[in-house]
């Protein structure tokens, strides 16, 4: 709802309503223009400069979503943990405008676009070059087979998967920290405890690896002849589409983890939060049924 | 008619009583608060703030009450706050700050938004610093961005805790000038240790102390209060409550004249004495008593 209120006859007048939509804006200029963002995106820019200098058969093309993951997800996490608590400084004036503290983690989360678009934006590139390129040289080092062996949409959705849902999830992720735990150190804590979390060992079981949010690909170590070589290919008992949903379902609960934080709506998160744990729940088991 | 209206007000810190049964009516203009430090000065401004909830009594601010949210996002909606002490999230420029500020307070459309921080910089004398990185400005600079954040949208309540703190005499002129200009309309309320810009600010003062109102008229019935109290002696009287040595080498005594005593015309700052002073005289002949 829109009410126009003058303070005083000279006074210009306020659009109330559409606040949300300018502050979600304005975030996600301040997520755009964050040193660590660009930096993430300057060393992926450069990798996939060099990935088309080189025409890099050797290398397995899912492997760039590691780039996206680590470079805009982990580094996105810090970043959107950062912009959450930076307005922790000016908390006496904040607090006393009509945009509500939720209304601004609400902002935040809906200014993870950036670095979920950042995602899309490099994985189009990996699926457009490895499309363009034809793959040369030994199929199993160079294991560029995932176009054409596997099924396509096994291919897209751990693309999508590993890379614009992981590009959202850890700034999602690090919005819910720094409202729960708004802490000097608790940005670093959480990196520590994603990157763990996410690097599980090959070895472990598909449900494991299905419960953290790197499980896709699997390190293989491959005895060729030449010498030992690794290669990557989908976890074995994990059916990447339905691990797709599982990851977007956390990221919906990290959202909601965030705005749980501050009074207001209660009844509409808890509600919210509910339908996405039975949905995470519900994908898992499918993802490794 | 009165825009602020607070009655019998409470609130404590654990067992620290910061007010105790204050009643307060404001109405447009410039009301001065004055008080020893610990006085209750900047709990009582941060309650007008919505900051802050009172733990007895009632509030009542724009017809609003801000008890409820509804009536607190109506208070916010024409509040302009200076706080005590405020921090800023790193890599702001002064108009970006502003500019968020802004979106905080509802002004949704950018090009009017935009001409109104323009008017505010420019008012409180900024303009040509507006795109240096506030971590970049001197202390009095960076008051002067919160006090600009204050008076976006001419709000119809402006509180300023200790506003002139850090400013050079040009700059308390100019703040003066922005404020009498802002009090024609609107409610002020400025708290100080200045007495000289209460003096020359405000048409009421209102002295606070130990969580209670000592005073509450005009600027001229409190100086009128020290009348007959104030004489010039070559030396410190020990009947003074204070008494210091002025430029011309004479002291300025201040309390119960002798009979002979040369008295001078009295200053706010003499009349805050007495009354400051004979308030904790009373409460030692209490507590001896």
């Amino acid at each position: 709802m829109s009410a126009a209120i003058s303070h005083h006859p000279e006074a210009p007048t306020v659009e109330h309503g559409s606040a949300l939509r300018a502050l979600a804006r304005a975030e996600a200029k301040r997520f755009a223009r964050h040193p660590l963002f660009l930096l993430g995106l300057a060393i992926i820019l450069v990798a996939m400069a060099g990935s088309l200098v080189q025409q890099d058969v050797g290398a397995n093309p899912m492997f760039g979503t590691l780039f996206i993951a680590f470079l805009i997800g982990v580094f996105g996490f810090i970043v959107a943990h950062r912009l959450t608590t930076s307005m922790l400084r000016t908390r006496d004036l904040t607090t006393t405008t009509p945009v509500s503290r939720q209304q601004r983690t609400l902002a935040l989360c809906l200014a993870c676009w950036v670095p979920a678009a950042a995602g899309v934006v490099v994985a189009v590139f990996m699926v457009v070059t490895a499309a363009i390129w034809e793959p040369v040289g030994d199929p199993v080092t160079a294991h560029v087979a995932w176009f054409r062996d596997d099924p396509a949409v096994d291919v897209l959705a751990t693309l999508v998967a590993m890379g614009p849902v992981a590009a959202l999830g850890g700034p999602l992720l690090g919005v819910a920290v720094a409202r729960w735990a708004p802490f000097r150190g608790s940005a670093l804590i959480g990196v520590v405890t994603l990157v763990f979390l996410t690097a599980m060992p090959s070895e472990a079981e598909a449900h494991w690896r299905a419960l953290s949010a790197w499980p896709l690909l699997v390190d293989e170590y491959i005895n060729d002849g030449g010498g030992p070589v690794v290669r990557s290919s989908f976890v074995p008992g994990v059916e990447p589409i339905w691990e797709m949903f599982f990851l977007l379902c956390l990221c919906g609960l990290a959202a909601v983890a965030a705005l749980l934080r501050d009074p207001g709506h209660r009844r509409e998160l808890l509600g919210a939060g509910a339908a996405l744990t039975v949905g995470a729940v519900g994908f898992f088991l499918l993802a490794v049924a | 008619m009165n825009t602020v209206t607070l009655t019998d007000l409470d609130r404590s810190y654990g067992r620290t009583v910061a007010l105790s049964g204050v009643h307060l009516a404001l109405s447009p203009g410039i009301t001065g608060l004055l008080g020893p430090n610990g006085a209750g000065k900047t709990t009582m401004l941060r309650i007008l703030a919505t900051a802050l909830a009172a733990d007895r009594g009632s509030v009542r601010i724009l017809g609003a009450d801000p008890t409820t949210n509804d009536g607190r996002v109506a208070v916010r909606r024409r509040l302009g706050y200076v706080p005590q002490e405020t921090g800023f999230p790193r890599g702001f420029t002064a108009f970006a700050f502003v500019d968020y500020m802004a979106i905080l307070k509802e002004w949704t459309d950018l090009p009017t938004r935009h001409e109104e921080v323009r008017r505010v910089i420019d008012q409180v004398g900024l303009s040509e610093v507006a795109t240096k990185r506030v971590s970049a400005l001197s202390g009095g600079q960076r008051r002067r961005v919160v006090l600009a954040q204050a008076l976006l949208g001419r709000p119809d309540l402006l509180i300023l805790d200790e506003p002139t703190a850090g400013l050079d005499p040009a700059q308390r002129g100019r703040l003066r000038d922005v404020l009498g200009r802002a009090g024609e309309k609107s409610t002020v309320v400025i708290s100080t240790h200045q007495t000289e810009d209460v003096a020359a600010l405000c048409e009421r003062v209102v002295v606070l102390d130990g969580g209670r109102i000592l005073f509450d008229g005009t600027v001229t019935d409190m100086v009128s209060q020290a009348a007959g109290r104030v004489w010039m002696a070559a030396e410190r009287h020990p009947a003074a409550q204070h008494a210091w040595r002025t430029g011309s080498g004479r002291f300025r005594n201040v309390g119960d004249p002798p009979p002979s005593a040369e008295l001078i015309e009295p200053a706010l700052e003499d009349a805050y004495l007495l009354l400051v002073g004979d308030s904790a005289r009373g409460t030692d002949l209490e507590a001896v008593s």
